[in-house]
């Protein structure tokens, strides 16, 4: 084996006092991240009802199975950026039309997506390296970013600031405004950073790694001062790589973190008090996270085991819906600037359009309708 | 004043033994939870190293690791052991279905003081870091090993040099094997003084 | 172990485990291309052995099949599209009366129940055409996605149920219901699990 070494002739010593036996009835826990959970009880009395199927389903050939990429984001004047594999199509949910901005070349495939707050950028994070700064209104790429050593797997921006994490496990900040845009690199994890998420206020930046670290750190005139290279906070107690990051929209400093295959936990974090609040044992390896704007509610997304987004009651925590469909795992969660819709894109190659956090029907507005075989027919 | 600064923030034979001590009872708790062999709810969370680690909070359990444990420590300051070996076994068939192998080599430090005590040359810092490294990996191999779907109990063994005793209440023992196993090496740890190889070794099919 | 650290979240775990080359193999594929076009041969292999196998044993070669699938496509998505192949296995062996009490075949009703929406309706469907009425595995399973449901008294009729129709082997079954009646009665005494 490979250890080696014939142990023959070797002294072997065991205590003679045994250690205990589990209990016959013992089921090992562990079946969890090995078995499907279906049919599950909701919560006695849900307070609204959440439509239990898509409102619409688009095919996303060619969308990366990949739990550390970040390939899908919608901006606030309602644009649809989706990545599949070397290419990004902008889907305008207004007219329900398709473009494609960007094709790779060689192997070269995205690997992150994230518009600036207005929705006139969007940045562009690749497996070369660089990230590239396109204007969607122009379809035109405005430069090229490098700093990085290898693919570019989170973005993040702040204002004029876009932060970006690679699988080198740096966090480079860039200042698109400046000749010389690297302005701060922190060597942020051991391992690929894979969720890198700026507060709504700037205060605090959290960027999450397959180090199964989460780093909370301080604003960017801090972070911009060379001397202070250290996350404000760390926290370990995740068990397995953290990439789902989300800042709650009503309450200031509260952070949601979700942990892979080996932990499958929300935790809930205080990130000016360094505290956990809360932690809720998903049953499932966490791949994305999303706040309502609209209640006091949290959806995530799942793979292995679950394939499911599930939405929850805060603080409570109790389960409001579980929407399945999707057939492999659910990577990534986006909602459209109205907040009523959230996107998820799954492995099964499919976008689903799920109502559920629509508002009271006397706020409602009037729908605009897309024609989903638009997208289909460019996609496919 | 030389000496006194070389054996600022390193590591003794002592001190050596005693986190090594540390890491496989953190890694034999973590297996304990990983692999499932005990409730979940019997494990709490403890922060050692700057992880957070599984600790079972089962008096047996903890006094069945303080006695093996302990006597490893002894042997490990007077480089008696060579290999400690967490089995896991079928309660029902007594088939091995998994081992973890925590393989021990000795390395040469400095010899400082009076008394010639023996002296590692890294900082604790960078041995924790090491430590933390292999935790993890402990906690990621859940991405590849079989379910332990049947009632299972562990056992420690430890390999000595011939010239070791047998303390009281230590029995020898036959070594145990896996058929058809498959093996994985983890990351290596050094204290400067021990260097800690670990291995698990499980039924392929 | 680095490529496997690298990629821990995107590998399935498996309740067989994985064979630790495979699964090196196989994430060294997804970079690069000589091994991936490897890997696309072998399965064009087995594609033309489940089609022209002319022996006794049909079953066996899509068995081995869907076994290197799980190993050999650790992210168990699109690519390794294990959920059509086990469709279509099942499928074309549901009237077999050669294999309806196969454990093979019954090990693959409950591989593909990890896909199915609805896996209480399908084990009741397969139940009602026989499949699987005579293997212990087949009831412990469809109770154990009774017992997650969180249904316990269907659960427990469905151990009663195989332990009536004889499904060998037969202890491993009794071991499995009481077992499952020792939790239970556990759960509702709100005894110490330990």
């Amino acid at each position: 084996n490979l250890s080696g070494e014939d142990i023959s002739h070797k002294r072997i010593l065991v205590f003679q006092n045994k250690s205990p036996s589990p209990l016959e009835c013992h089921q090992n826990s562990l079946k969890v991240p090995f078995s499907h959970l279906k049919n599950l009880p909701l919560c006695k009395r849900p307070s609204r009802l959440i439509p239990q199927t898509p409102d619409r389903i688009l095919d996303a050939p060619d969308l990366m199975d990949d739990y550390y990429l970040n390939l899908v984001d919608w901006n606030s004047n309602n644009i649809l950026a989706v990545a599949l594999s070397e290419k990004v199509y902008l889907w305008y949910a207004d007219t329900g039309e398709v473009k494609q901005l960007l094709s790779l070349e060689g192997n070269a495939y995205v690997c992150s997506l994230a518009w600036t707050p207005d929705g006139v950028y969007l940045a562009v994070g690749t497996s070369t390296t660089v990230v590239q700064l396109w204007d969607c209104s122009a379809m035109k790429r405005l430069r090229i970013l490098d700093g990085h050593t290898s693919r570019v797997c989170s973005l993040s921006w702040n204002e004029h600031i876009l932060s970006s994490g690679s699988r080198s496990g740096h966090i480079v900040h860039h200042d698109v405004r400046q000749q010389l845009h690297a302005v701060a690199v922190v060597q942020a994890h051991s391992q690929e950073v894979c969720g890198l998420k700026w507060s709504p206020d700037g205060s605090y930046l959290a960027s999450g790694g397959n180090d199964n670290v989460l780093n909370i750190w301080p604003n960017i005139s801090a972070q911009l001062q060379r001397s202070s290279n250290q996350p404000l906070h760390t926290f370990r107690q995740h068990q397995a790589a953290v990439k789902a990051l989300a800042w709650c929209p009503w309450q200031q400093n509260l952070l949601a973190s979700g942990g892979g295959t080996a932990d499958r936990c929300i935790r809930f974090w205080n990130c000016s008090s360094g505290t956990c609040l809360n932690s809720v044992d998903t049953k499932s390896q966490v791949c994305s996270l999303l706040w309502s704007k609209t209640y006091k509610e949290i959806v995530s997304a799942h793979g292995y085991a679950n394939n499911e987004l599930i939405v929850w009651k805060y603080p409570t925590m109790n389960k409001v819906a579980e929407l399945t469909g999707h057939t492999s795992r659910v990577l990534h969660l986006t909602m459209s600037p109205d907040g009523s819709t959230v996107l998820s894109a799954g492995a099964d190659e499919t976008l689903r359009f799920w109502k559920c956090f629509v508002p009271d029907p006397a706020k409602k507005k009037a729908e605009s309708k897309a024609v989903p075989s638009v997208l289909q027919c460019v996609l496919r | 004043m030389a000496t006194q600064q070389l054996t600022k923030n390193c590591i003794s034979l002592k001190g050596s033994a005693s986190l090594v001590k540390e890491y496989l009872n953190y890694g034999v708790n973590s297996i304990l939870y990983q692999r499932g062999i005990y409730p979940a709810e019997s494990f709490q969370t403890e922060e050692h190293f700057g992880i957070t680690t599984f600790m079972s909070s089962n008096e047996k359990i903890k006094e069945f690791l303080t006695n093996v444990l302990t006597q490893i420590e002894d042997w490990l300051v007077k480089k008696k052991v060579e290999r400690i070996t967490l089995v896991i076994n079928d309660v029902k068939t007594k088939e091995t279905l998994e081992r973890w192998d925590f393989k021990v080599q000795y390395e040469v430090g400095v010899t400082v003081g009076k008394e010639g005590e023996e002296t590692g040359k890294k900082e604790l810092k960078e041995i924790q870091k090491e430590i933390r490294d292999v935790l993890r990996q402990i906690t990621a191999t859940i991405s590849f090993l079989p379910l332990l779907d049947r009632l299972c109990s562990f056992d420690i063994l430890v390999q000595t040099v011939q010239d070791a005793d047998v303390p009281q209440l230590w029995d020898e023992t036959q070594p145990c094997f896996i058929t058809n196993s498959q093996e994985v090496q983890l990351r290596t740890f050094s204290t400067s003084l021990h260097r800690m190889e670990t291995f698990v070794s499980y039924k392929g099919e | 172990m680095e490529l496997l650290d690298e990629s821990k979240e995107n590998i399935q775990p498996l309740r067989r485990g994985r064979n630790i080359s495979t699964l090196n193999t196989a994430l060294q594929a997804q970079t690069d291309a000589e091994i991936h076009h490897q890997l696309m041969k072998e399965r064009e292999e087995f594609e033309i052995l489940v089609r022209s196998y002319a022996g006794d044993d049909p079953l066996q070669p899509w068995y081995e099949y869907v076994l290197w699938v799980e190993q050999n496509f650790p992210k168990h998505g699109r690519e390794g599209n294990l959920k059509t192949l086990l469709e279509n296995c099942l499928l074309q062996f549901k009237d077999n009366e050669q294999y309806s009490q196969d454990v093979r075949y019954i090990d693959l009703w409950t591989r593909y129940m990890s896909f199915a929406d609805d896996p209480l309706g399908m084990y009741k469907q397969i139940h009602a055409k026989g499949i699987g009425a005579q293997c212990a595995i087949f009831y412990q399973c469809w109770a154990e996605e009774f017992e997650k449901a969180n249904d316990m008294k269907r659960a427990d009729q469905i151990y009663i149920e195989g332990l009536k129709r004889n499904a060998q082997p037969k202890d491993e079954l009794v071991a499995a219901h009481t077992n499952f009646q020792v939790r239970v009665a556990r759960s509702i005494l709100g005894q110490n699990p330990i």
